[in-house]
Parts: structure tokens; C-alpha cells; sequence
């Protein structure tokens, strides 16, 4: 029997990336509770202004009735200042309570000496941090909103919604919006983190996004697919190269229990969660790392290295080159056609012929067509790399059937480390932008285990080059850049290599001396929980026994 | 002999821990053990801590080494009884089993200090093991002393020799070793002993044949001929048994070859290698690039190999050479070290 999910107790966040479905803009509030009972009516009151998923099912647009999404999450702290007894809070896995500060070491997140001072404050106090400045974040709060096409801003509803909240954190006594957005004593002190994607004026006056982050890659293309997600038409659409596949070329979505608590796995179990079940059944984990991209070191690096690159590869035309070398990196080309599918400026190209990049609305048959061709591949046909490299971020993230224990094992083994990447970007990268301005990606990485699944492919793929074969070296576009300063704590300076075929004769290419591109500017563990939780929480019955 | 297999020595001692502390101490000798085992430096490789190298970074023979201390054996709990089974039982029984009345359980009468180590050797000879454990002596004289003090029957060790044979007192047969040394598969399946089946099958099957040809002869003809050929056949069959029993284990006992290359000092020479090549490589690859500085390329290439001499491996009296750079220091790898 198939799992059939009850969409109207998931919070819509979980299952929809938000920003693929017309909800181009956002706002996050952040909350510390003063008092237990002033927590709870705050929950309470909020309940009804929260989006499950039935409001906003999967593979919908979100139309009229929904211009802001409204979802919530607490930290550990966040759940013992509202009162959750310990016999619950007892059952809950350790990095959540540990908060992601104290795990900032092992994700490879402490890119410097004094790396506290850049995090945003108001991420800075975490754990029960006594004393006065005891303002740790216990509520998170997400607002995700449509666009209106005519000014490139969020609906008007934005600031209704953020005022209608603020008004019930201030009559509830008890509960403190918390600022500091922004460095310690640096900038303004902002209220929110407010995230956009990128937007662009058309010819006809009226604003549209594109899929771009700050670098330039097209984001957004692959995502988890699991049982009970989709209907079962759109199941099938997405499921080649975002579900799981077998040894025999089979895709099939992942077990639900990967991403939501209380459902069967991939170890074919149902993992233990806080009790009382029904606490944590439809309920999950997410991680939010507000992660700063240095768009100015990153073009002007590319520009630095991509003469030498040119000279070793081989590559004439200097524009192919750099193209290529992004693509190397990434493991997609900047328009995001996989580099294991065309591995050459001219198979790009042809790649491109063929599935052409058709908007959905004039050519919907075509546009599925593409997606499906995005997707769908693996990269048991190159086990050297010489297409796309083994350290190329897409394939350190999602490694699909790269580390079968034999071959013909298919995902088995990445099954268990996959997540689900929600979040938007925020600020904005024109020419000419600084790498102190404010601009990057807000992750909001969703899964079942935060340790098992996001700390794990943090951590080991990464931030760490064994499984790919590549010792020490990191992710070249996300990872930990050590400066190889002489008696640092990272090693030396952070290289990639790009293998080349022995057969043609040419060296491989290897970067050295890769400056810091994405730094994490903040962020902390969460704990998303159903509405059956929500409730539960509100009114102070949580009952474990 | 599975503690020598594979081109290593896997030793496993077991130690007595004395149960009372010494006329002038207070702590109990299982407590300050286990601080003394704390404060060896690869027990303080926290993030926090420490530049030092274990002691054990001193030799270049051991590979892994490590000390435990056993308490006591554990308890797994009563052994269970399918609960019908013992009702029927115990009611026609006159000696009834009472599950409230706890079932004998094992417990050690002292703690033990378990230390294993792996080491290079060539043939599993005891000699090979009595040579390491000089050189533990030779260079870690000082831990070993402080450690070992906790444990009975040390008072009379004093030097290399009597630390020998106090430690192979202790020795158990280790059962499982593990080698994570990557062998050249084919040449293994080679090296196996053959197993002769046909030596194995006949002189069981002669005898089995010449036990069924008597019990033919007991039921139809003679029964005391038959009766002295069935004995015979019987004794053929068993004693060809055992011996296709015997053989398969000594094949068995056989140890498996040193995969290449799997020695201590080549594989720190190897490490070292590694990392001065990744150097090499990046600094030329221009130059490897480009058909027209093969001559050049070529001969910075000789000039790299001068300098790291591959088959020089730096050691000396199973010691690192002091004044020997060009190989990876035993111990800790650190992130900077060339």
C-alpha cells in the first residue's frame, strides 16, 4: 500500500520548494519567549494563519487565495520555554540540541579566526546562554510571498501579515521579536531577513524572476523526490534522477520516513522520535544557514584562472573556457544542463538544440521534456571524473550512484543522504558588487536526521574529499577554502582537480589557492512540527506518558 | 595461526590490573590506569589539544596500537526458556525451576589490561615479537613503566628482555585479525594451497566401500568374516577422515602473503610522496601542457625524484632516521608537514 500523506497537517514548506512555485519573495521573523504561557497563546493564535500543504499542495501554483505562506518552527530552547515536557523534549536527537553554533567546527562553518563576529547577532546566542543577553531564537517564522508584477515587490499582504504577527507577539506578553539581522554593530539593524530572488524588468514594463543565484548558475533543478509527495502523474514526471534508483536503471521515490518523522525509511524502519507519536508524526527537522556568496572574489578568481585553464585544456576560445571551468566546478553547465550529459562546450550546445529552454505556458511538452533531460542521469558511466569531476559540488551533494558498494547497486547508499532544499535568495549582485554588500542564499535544508542526512553530506562530502577520491580537498564552489596561511587550522591552500582522459594526451588541471566563495553568515536547527503538534503545543498537552 | 597472517603480527596481550592500591597510594590502581592511559597525548587529540605524538610514533614497525581496560565480563541476562516448555516441565518434575532464583553468572576476579598491536613482521616468529617489544622498551621505556606498574607480576621487569617475556606471558592467540592493506587478488587466489580432493575422497571413500562390502558379507555369507571386514572398513573410513580434516586445517593455517607494499615505513614513504607529487604537479602543469618543454618537463621531473630519493625509507634500528627528511614523520599526520 502506497503512503498516502495528510496534506492538511503538513506545513506546506515541507513538501514545496516555495520559491519553484510562484512565490518569489520572503520574510523571516525570529521570536524569543518570555514566558511559557505567553508562548503557547502565541502558537495558538497563530495556528489558524499557517500554511499546510493542502493550501499549497505540490506541483500547484499558488494562486489569489494564498499571497503569503506562513510557517513555523522552533529550536530545542524554543520547545522548553513553551513548556514541552523533558520526557518529550528527552527523545530528541542531540545536534538539534546542541543548536548549529556548537556544531559549527564539524560543518566546516569557522572559515577564519573570529568567525563569530561575521554571523548575523542575532544567530550568535544560542544554547541557554544565561545571564542578560539570554536573547536566544526560539521561533522561526517564514513568510513566503507572490510577487506583484507591476513594482518587482511583495504583495502588499507581506507587510499586513508581518504587522498582524507582530501584533500577536506583542498582546501575548511574553513573546520578543528578535532584530539583528545584520553583523555585530555593523550596518543597520534589521527587523527581518528579507529574501527575494533575483527579478528583472521585462520589455513590457512588468517584473519577472530568474532562476539565477549570485554566481550565475541556474538553481532550483533537482529535489528529492519521496513516496506520497506527488500525485502519482507528477510522481512519474519527477522521480528520474530525483527519486532513487536500482541496480537495473530503475527510478523510484525515496521512502517518505527520509523526510518527514513517524514513516518508514529508507533502512525500511520507522526511526525513534520524541514521544508522544503523534508529536512527531508529519513533523521533520530543518536547518537555516544564511550563507553569504562572494560574488567579487568569485569572478574575479574565474578570470584570474581561466588563461592557465585554457592552456591545459586545450580550449581556443577563452568565453568556452571560462564556461567549461564554471561547469567543472559546478557539474552543471551556468544554464544548468548536467556536464555528465554533455561534457563539452559542443554537446552543450547540441544538448541545447535538442531540448530547447521553452517557457512552461507556450510549450509545456517541451519544458517537461527539458526537466526530465536535467535530471535524469547518473554517473556510474564515469567513475574517473573525466566528464564531470568527482568534486564537482553537484556531485558531492548528491553522489547517486557514485558509491555503490559494487556496481549495479545503484543509490543505495546516497539514499540515506538526501535533502530537501527550500529557502530563496536575498540581496541583490549587479555589476560591480562588493563582497561586503549583503547578497546570497537563505538554505533551508529539510530531513528526517539533520545528523545523519544534512551534517553528514556537510561534513564528509563537502567539506572532505575521501569518498570522491580527492583527500582533504573541499567542495571547490561551497566548501571551506583554507588560505594555506602557515600554521592555520585548514591545511594548505584549497585546490580542485579537473581529470582529464589519459588518452588524449593532456595533464589534468588543478586549481590551487581557491579564495573563500560562500561563508555562513548564520543560522541554527529547527524543529517543524505538524498541526496535530502545533496544537498540542498551544494548548500545553503535549503527553508523553 | 591467525595472529600472524597477511605480512603483519597482530598482538594481543591481556594483563592482570592489581585489585588494591599500593601501601602508599590511595587510588584504586584500575582508576589511575585508566588517568594515566588519559593523559598519553593521542588521548588528548581533542580539537582543543596537544601538538605531542604518541609514543608509539617513536618505532616505525607498529601500524595501529591500543590499550583497553576490561572491568568484568558483561552480564547478558538470564538465559531464556520458552515458557510452556518449562511449565510442562516443571510440572513433571520433582526438580522444579524457580525463574525468581538468579542463574550462575560469570564475573573476572580482577580487571584486565587488554593491549593489541599490529606490527610488521616476516614470519610470525616470536623473535620478531620479542624484537618490537625491545624497541618499545628502547623507546618508551618511561610510559611503559608507568603503565604497566597498575598491572601484577611487573615489579620484576627491568629491562628490554624481562619486558619481552612479562608481555608473552600475557599473549593470547588473536582469532580475528584484520588487514586493511589492499592485496593483489589474483596473485593471493594463487599463492592458496591446493586443496587435493582426490587425496581427501579416496582413502574415506576406500574405507566406506570396504565397511558396506562387510555388511554385505555380514547379512549373506559369514557373519564373523563379515563383522572383521566391517571393523576394518570403519577404522579406514574414520582414520581417513581425520586426516582430510587435519590437512584442511593446515591448509587453512596457512598465512595469507604480505600485500605489496604494506610495511610501515613504504607507507609513510608513499604518504610523503603523495603530497610532495600533488606539489610537483601543480607547480608544472603548464609546462606538461605545452609538447615543447618535454625536455625541460622531463628533466625537473629527474630533479623531483633526486630529491626524494623513493627508495630511500628512512629509518634506522626500526627507528625513524633523525636526520632523514624526505618521508612522512610516524604518528599524527599533520595538515602541514612536508
Amino acid at each position: 500500500m502506497a503512503v498516502h500523506l495528510d496534506l492538511a497537517d503538513i506545513q506546506g514548506n515541507v513538501l514545496v520548494a516555495y520559491g519553484l512555485q510562484g512565490f518569489y519573495k520572503g520574510r523571516v521573523m525570529v521570536f524569543h519567549i518570555d514566558k511559557a504561557e505567553s508562548g503557547r497563546k502565541f502558537v495558538t493564535e497563530l495556528l489558524p494563519m499557517i500554511t499546510t500543504a493542502q493550501a499549497c499542495p505540490p506541483g500547484t501554483s499558488p494562486g489569489p487565495k494564498c499571497p503569503v505562506a506562513v510557517n513555523i518552527a522552533f529550536t530545542f530552547y524554543g520547545l522548553l520555554a513553551l513548556g514541552v515536557p523533558i520526557r518529550t523534549l528527552r527523545g530528541m536527537p542531540d545536534e538539534f540540541i546542541d543548536g548549529m553554533i556548537a556544531r559549527a567546527r564539524m560543518l566546516g562553518d569557522d572559515f577564519h579566526d573570529g568567525w563569530t563576529n561575521k554571523w548575523d547577532e542575532v544567530w550568535t546566542k544560542s544554547g541557554l546562554a544565561f545571564g542578560p543577553s539570554n536573547y536566544t531564537v526560539h521561533i522561526l517564522i517564514t513568510l513566503n510571498a507572490q510577487m506583484d508584477v507591476d513594482t518587482g515587490k511583495a504583495v502588499p499582504e507581506l507587510a499586513s501579515v508581518t504587522s498582524q504577527i507582530n501584533n500577536l507577539a506583542r498582546d501575548s506578553g511574553g513573546v520578543t521579536l528578535l532584530t539583528g539581522h545584520n553583523p555585530p554593530g555593523r550596518g543597520v539593524r534589521r527587523d527581518y531577513q528579507d529574501l527575494s530572488l533575483i527579478i528583472k524588468q521585462r520589455e513590457d514594463g512588468k517584473y519577472v524572476p530568474i532562476p539565477k543565484e549570485h554566481f550565475g548558475f541556474t538553481d532550483g533543478i533537482g529535489d528529492p523526490v519521496f513516496e506520497g509527495q506527488y500525485s502519482l502523474e507528477d510522481e512519474q514526471a519527477k522521480v528520474k534522477g530525483n527519486g532513487a534508483l536500482d541496480g537495473k536503471g530503475n527510478w523510484r521515490p525515496l521512502a517518505t520516513g527520509e523526510f518527514l518523522l513517524g514513516y518508514p525509511d529508507e533502512a525500511q524502519e520507522i526511526a525513534g522520535a520524541a514521544m508522544p507519536l503523534e508529536f512527531s508524526r508529519n513533523g521533520t527537522f530543518m536547518a537555516y544557514r544564511k550563507m553569504h556568496q562572494n560574488v567579487a572574489a568569485f569572478t574575479a578568481f574565474m578570470d584570474e584562472k581561466v588563461e592557465q585553464f585554457r592552456v591545459v585544456a586545450g580550449i581556443e576560445n577563452v568565453d568556452h573556457a571560462r564556461e567549461t571551468l564554471m561547469a567543472k566546478m559546478a557539474g552543471r553547465w551556468s544554464d544548468g544542463v548536467p556536464i555528465s550529459l554533455a561534457p563539452t562546450w559542443e554537446e552543450w550546445d547540441a544538448f541545447n538544440k535538442k531540448y530547447p529552454n521553452v517557457h512552461h505556458a507556450t510549450d509545456p511538452n517541451g519544458w517537461a521534456a527539458r526537466n526530465v533531460a536535467l535530471a535524469n542521469f547518473s554517473f556510474g558511466d564515469d567513475p574517473d571524473g573525466l566528464k564531470c569531476p568527482l568534486t564537482a559540488h553537484m556531485r558531492r551533494v548528491n553522489t547517486r550512484d557514485m558509491l555503490g558498494p559494487t556496481d549495479g547497486d545503484g543509490t543505495v547508499l546516497t539514499n540515506r543522504r538526501r535533502i530537501l532544499r527550500r529557502g530563496l535568495l536575498y540581496g541583490e549582485s549587479p555589476d560591480g558588487a562588493h563582497d561586503t554588500d549583503e547578497q546570497g542564499v537563505l538554505m533551508l535544508i529539510v530531513c528526517a536526521s539533520l545528523f545523519r542526512q544534512f551534517e553528514f553530506v556537510q561534513q564528509q562530502w563537502i567539506n572532505y574529499g575521501l569518498d570522491a577520491g580527492a583527500g582533504s580537498d573541499t567542495c571547490p564552489i561551497v566548501g571551506n577554502h583554507s588560505d594555506g596561511a602557515p600554521g592555520g587550522k585548514h591545511g594548505p591552500k584549497a585546490k580542485f582537480v579537473i581529470p582529464a582522459d589519459p588518452a588524449s594526451g593532456k595533464p589534468p588541471f588543478i586549481v590551487e589557492g581557491i579564495p573563500q566563495f560562500v561563508e555562513t553568515r548564520g543560522g541554527e536547527y529547527f524543529f517543524v512540527p505538524s498541526m496535530t503538534a502545533l496544537r498540542m503545543i498551544g494548548m500545553g498537552v503535549v503527553d508523553p506518558t | 595461526m591467525p595472529t600472524f597472517d597477511g605480512g603483519h603480527y597482530f598482538l594481543t596481550v591481556l594483563v592482570p590490573v592489581k585489585t588494591k592500591p599500593a601501601p602508599d597510594e590511595t587510588a584504586s590502581p584500575v582508576h589511575a590506569l585508566r588517568k594515566k592511559l588519559d593523559m598519553l597525548p593521542p588521548a588528548q587529540q581533542t580539537p582543543a589539544c596537544c601538538d605531542d605524538q604518541s609514543p608509539f610514533a617513536r618505532n616505525t614497525r607498529n601500524h595501529f596500537a591500543r590499550f583497553v581496560v576490561i572491568d568484568d565480563v558483561a552480564y547478558n541476562g538470564r538465559v531464556t526458556e520458552n515458557s510452556i516448555c518449562l511449565l510442562i516441565r516443571n510440572a513433571l518434575s520433582k526438580k522444579k525451576i524457580n525463574l525468581v532464583e538468579a542463574q550462575p553468572q560469570d564475573h573476572l576476579t580482577c580487571p584486565f589490561l587488554l593491549f593489541a598491536a599490529e606490527i610488521d613482521a616476516a614470519s610470525g616468529a616470536d623473535t620478531e615479537r620479542d624484537s618490537y617489544l625491545a624497541t618499545l622498551w628502547a623507546t618508551m621505556e618511561h610510559e611503559l613503566r608507568e603503565i604497566f606498574t597498575h598491572c601484577e607480576g611487573f615489579a620484576g621487569v627491568n629491562d628490554s628482555a624481562s619486558f619481552a617475556k612479562y608481555i608473552a606471558s600475557c599473549q593470547i592467540e588473536t582469532t580475528m585479525p584484520f588487514n586493511d592493506y589492499y592485496v593483489d587478488i589474483k596473485a593471493t587466489v594463487q599463492s592458496l594451497p591446493k586443496l587435493p580432493a582426490d587425496q581427501y575422497i579416496i582413502v574415506p571413500g576406500l574405507g566406506a566401500l570396504v565397511l558396506l562390502f562387510g555388511l554385505f558379507v555380514f547379512i549373506y555369507g559369514s557373519w564373523s568374516m563379515g563383522f572383521m571386514v566391517v571393523l576394518v572398513g570403519a577404522a579406514v573410513l574414520a582414520v581417513g577422515l581425520w586426516l582430510a580434516y587435519a590437512g584442511l586445517m593446515k591448509a587453512g593455517a596457512k598465512p595469507f602473503p604480505a600485500a605489496e607494499d604494506s610495511n610501515l615505513p613504504t607507507v609513510l614513504k608513499a604518504l610523503h610522496l603523495q603530497r610532495v607529487f600533488a606539489r610537483f604537479a601543480i607547480d608544472n602543469q603548464l609546462l606538461a601542457a605545452d609538447p615543447n618543454s618535454a625536455e625541460q618537463f622531463y628533466a625537473r621531473f629527474g630533479d623531483f625524484v633526486a630529491a626524494h630519493d623513493p627508495n630511500n625509507l628512512g629509518v634506522i634500528d626500526d627507528r625513524p632516521d633523525p636526520g632523514y627528511r624526505q618521508t612522512q614523520k610516524p604518528g599524527i599526520v599533520g595538515i602541514f608537514e612536508i
